[in-house]
């Protein structure tokens, strides 16, 4: 019996996708006019100038190569060596910001969130490999977050720094302590 | 010159189209004792509610205490009778499961007027229950518990706890057997000379009407005619 | 309306024959309703206090969340094993503080065998991260050392000294390793997870009995006796899943992409919190769906209130002008009604609140041995108070019904009913 509702379970998860977002997706630009102490920004603004990793494949014609052509392969480790070494935007950090996104849950439990990654479309590490270092906020929040849903959608509000980059531990390439969380309506 | 306690001029009540109540005009006094002989069907149970506020006639003019009832709203009303009328029904007058003096007591709760005329209301309660032959032993009890008589006899003391200006009494005694009948009304008289009261008494056996100051057949003054209860 | 509540409670009272029975149906579907609510937060509980300090699981490419009801949970099973050789390789890596390699597959008289490390008894963390404490005895040292989860030695009645065989698979006609028993030295305090229900043996003890084993069942002819066990290398082949401690929470990210690139074998690294929020999601739907049923069930026991009291209204008619002629509205003819329900209603949420602690208490640490679900016996919870209210709100709404009826009743009887 225990073994077929394990079954039953691990087959109905493919078939269900969370509260209304599909995996991958983003969030919309916002409207809101907060501003005050919070300048509000986008995922973008969080890459450096010029830092581009879909330059490695720009040039070649994806669509007429093989999985398993040299060329294909070795674009393919380009993107992930990029990837890797996703560096940081110096002129954001330090800054009060505003930016909404999904949370991946790292502390958690009895429906509160207290630290978790954000980053920018759901489904992060689900179906969907995860995002470069320089697009997730590792997220330390004031007070517990309430939430039924540990991967929902939420604004953050606070300083961000930059996280010690350490390329070989590959760690998240920004950080929000004391971020002030709220839930993130349409 | 004080108001009479009931004034009723060409009051008219219908049922539906058809007029059952047609009174040209009824008085009553302060302190007067009345009885109304009314057979089932005469239009006695429309007098009643209407005079208790309950309804609300379709023409005329009906003042208890100076008060034209039909002005006022049906809460009012309802506070009204509250404040100035006791009644007595034919039987079950009493809340089965509330206590002998609980029942007594009851106008008091309803109404602040009464409950302030009673002084203490236990006292007058208990008052009142002496002076209608009924043993203390008895006011604990439920009220299902007593006897037909003695259950007259308790709604009679409600009916008159805080001093009412006017008691109505619809047929009390119809369920007590004879020998029963005239001591009741003997017992309700005096208490009401006591406190004041007026008295109208609606009966249809005409045996005890001598001991009143009028006498009447509605039949008489109601120009509608017999209706079909 | 002071005058009217004690008049309605005291005409409930008479009436306590028939009105009792629906008292008592609002009580169960109370229970029914409050007890879901509960079990499910207990649920919950339940899994997010067994996962608390491990940042990633790894185990062979699959299902995600099958892994994790295996490895942490000890539910249903997995086909695919990863090589040891993957283990330390993870170990190795700059992110990776600890790891506790975790092997599954048999078990002791119905309750799962774990065999791992003692990276296990330093580093597992449950609840509020709280560390395993060693409750009697020591964490496993030979071969044939065994440590129990606290259920585990209080149900079978075992103490440091006591000795166990182990079954291969998990069913009752597991084949035993009858031949290699393990001596207990240690047994862990009590934590409220699947750690109570397991009984853990080192990795070499649990290479040891399987040595002359092949695909289930014993090699006929060859027999490994227990002395010569330490002969041969105990090294694990291959575990069920890691669970891994980072030096930072940060880089889960970098790792679990380290992990799913690994060239050796394919593998996957779950994130906890991510995979409890996809199981949640799963078990949504049912709960919701209980929920809805116990819903139901309360509407059903108001029904039935409602139902007695319109019934009676009959009778209470000369009740009622009585008390029109000493001087009640009609509005409190109906106000005497909705008190009459919303005491009823309050009085079965009560006795079933009551009756919910009183079962809370008795069958309590049965179900907490049995599925390892720990059920407070408690003051009702914020949520649980909604729910309370909730009822106590559909109560008064459902009173409004014979109310309403009275208030017209009373209108057209006046101070004469035709009774």
């Amino acid at each position: 019996m225990k073994r077929f509702a394990v079954l039953l379970l691990t087959l109905a998860f493919p078939l269900v996708q969370a509260a209304d977002y599909q995996v991958g997706e983003r969030l919309n630009a916002p409207k809101t006019a907060k501003a005050e102490r919070y300048r509000e920004v986008t995922w973008d603004d969080l890459l450096p100038e010029g830092w581009n990793p879909m330059q490695a494949i720009k040039d070649l014609k994806l669509d007429q190569l093989e999985d398993s052509d040299p060329r294909a392969i070795e674009a393919m480790e380009k993107l992930k060596a990029m990837w890797n070494d996703a560096p940081t935007n110096p002129a954001i950090a330090g800054k009060p910001v505003r930016i909404p996104g999904f949370m991946v849950p790292l502390e958690f439990g009895q429906s509160e969130v207290k630290e978790f990654l954000l980053v920018p479309y759901f489904g992060a590490c689900i179906h969907v490999p995860p995002p470069p270092a320089n697009q997730v906020i590792h997220v330390l929040a004031a007070k517990p977050f309430k939430t039924k849903d540990y991967m929902d959608a939420v604004w953050i509000e606070g300083q961000l720094e930059l996280a010690s980059i350490n390329t070989e531990m590959g760690e998240a390439g920004y950080r929000m302590a004391a971020a002030r969380v709220t839930p993130y309506k349409e | 010159m004080a108001a009479p306690v009931i004034h009723i001029a060409d009051l008219v009540f219908r049922w539906g189209g058809t007029p059952c109540l047609d009174i040209a005009s009824f008085h009553l006094k302060a302190g007067e004792k009345a009885f109304l002989h009314g057979p089932s069907g005469s239009g006695k149970s429309t007098l009643l509610n209407l005079l208790a506020g309950v309804l609300v006639p379709a023409a005329g003019e009906l003042a208890v205490l100076g008060q034209a009832l039909p002005r006022l709203a049906g809460a009012a009303r309802d506070r009204f009778r509250a404040d100035h009328v006791g009644i007595v029904f034919q039987q079950f007058n009493l809340i089965p499961y509330l206590s002998v003096l609980d029942n007594v007591l009851l106008p008091c709760r309803f109404s602040k007027l009464r409950q302030e005329r009673a002084g203490d209301p236990n006292a007058a309660a208990a008052r009142l229950l002496a002076h209608l032959d009924l043993e203390r032993t008895l006011w604990g009890r439920r009220a299902d518990a007593l006897s037909v008589g003695q259950q007259q006899r308790v709604a009679a003391a409600r009916a008159l706890i805080g001093h009412p200006e006017l008691v109505i009494a619809d047929e009390p005694t119809s369920a007590l057997d004879a020998e029963r009948q005239a001591a009741f009304l003997e017992l309700l008289i005096r208490e009401c000379d006591d406190a004041g009261s007026a008295l109208l008494f609606v009966s249809h056996d005409r045996r005890l009407a001598s001991r009143f100051d009028r006498v009447l057949a509605l039949p008489d003054i109601n120009r509608a005619g017999e209706r079909p209860s | 309306m002071p005058p009217l509540i004690g008049i309605a409670a005291r005409s409930a009272w008479n009436r306590r024959a028939s009105l009792s029975l629906t008292v008592l149906a609002i009580a169960l579907s109370v229970l029914m309703l409050l007890g879901v609510e509960r079990m499910r937060h207990a649920l919950r509980a339940g899994f997010e206090q067994s996962v608390s300090g491990a940042d990633l699981i790894v185990g062979a490419r699959g299902s995600p969340l099958q892994l994790m009801l295996y490895a942490v949970f000890r539910m249903g099973e997995t086909t695919h094993t990863m090589r040891w050789a993957s283990v330390t390789a993870l170990a190795e890596h700059p992110a990776v503080a600890w790891v506790i390699p975790v092997s599954l597959g048999d078990s002791h008289r119905g309750f799962p065998v774990l065999g791992t490390t003692p990276a296990y008894f330093e580093h597992f963390r449950h609840g509020d991260r709280r560390a395993l404490k060693i409750a009697q005895g020591r964490p496993f040292e030979g071969v044939f050392d065994a440590v129990l989860g606290a259920e585990v030695a209080e149900a079978l009645g075992y103490r440091p000294g006591s000795r166990i065989t182990l079954a291969h698979g998990g069913g009752e006609l597991a084949p035993e390793h009858a031949d290699k028993p393990f001596t207990v030295v240690g047994v862990l305090s009590r934590t409220g997870t699947p750690v109570d229900r397991t009984v853990h043996i080192s990795l070499a003890g649990m290479e040891a009995i399987h040595l002359d084993w092949q695909g289930g069942a014993p090699l006929p002819g060859t027999s490994i006796p227990a002395e010569y066990v330490s002969k041969f290398d105990l090294t694990p082949k291959a575990v069920t899943a890691v669970i891994l401690g980072l030096k930072s929470r940060a880089a889960v990210f970098a790792v679990q992409r380290h992990v799913n690139a690994f060239r050796a074998e394919p593998l996957m690294a779950v994130l906890p919190g991510v995979a409890l929020s996809q199981l949640w999601q799963v078990m949504g739907h049912g709960e919701r769906a209980l929920l809805a049923v116990s819903a139901l069930v309360v509407v059903v026991g108001l029904a039935g209130l409602v139902a007695v009291v319109l019934a009676s209204l009959n009778e209470r008619r000369r009740e009622l002008a009585i008390l029109r002629a000493v001087g009640a509205r009609p509005h409190g003819i109906l106000g005497l009604l909705v008190i009459e329900g919303l005491g009823l209603t309050l009085v079965g949420a009560l006795l079933g609140f009551v009756l919910l602690t009183a079962l809370s208490l008795a069958a309590g640490p049965l179900i907490e041995a049995r599925l390892g679900l720990a059920i407070p016996a408690t003051l009702p919870t914020a949520s649980e108070f909604a729910l309370l209210a909730g009822v106590i709100a559909a109560g008064v709404l459902a009173s409004l019904l014979p109310g309403w009826r009275a208030y017209r009743m009373s209108l057209a009887d006046g101070l004469t009913p035709r009774t």
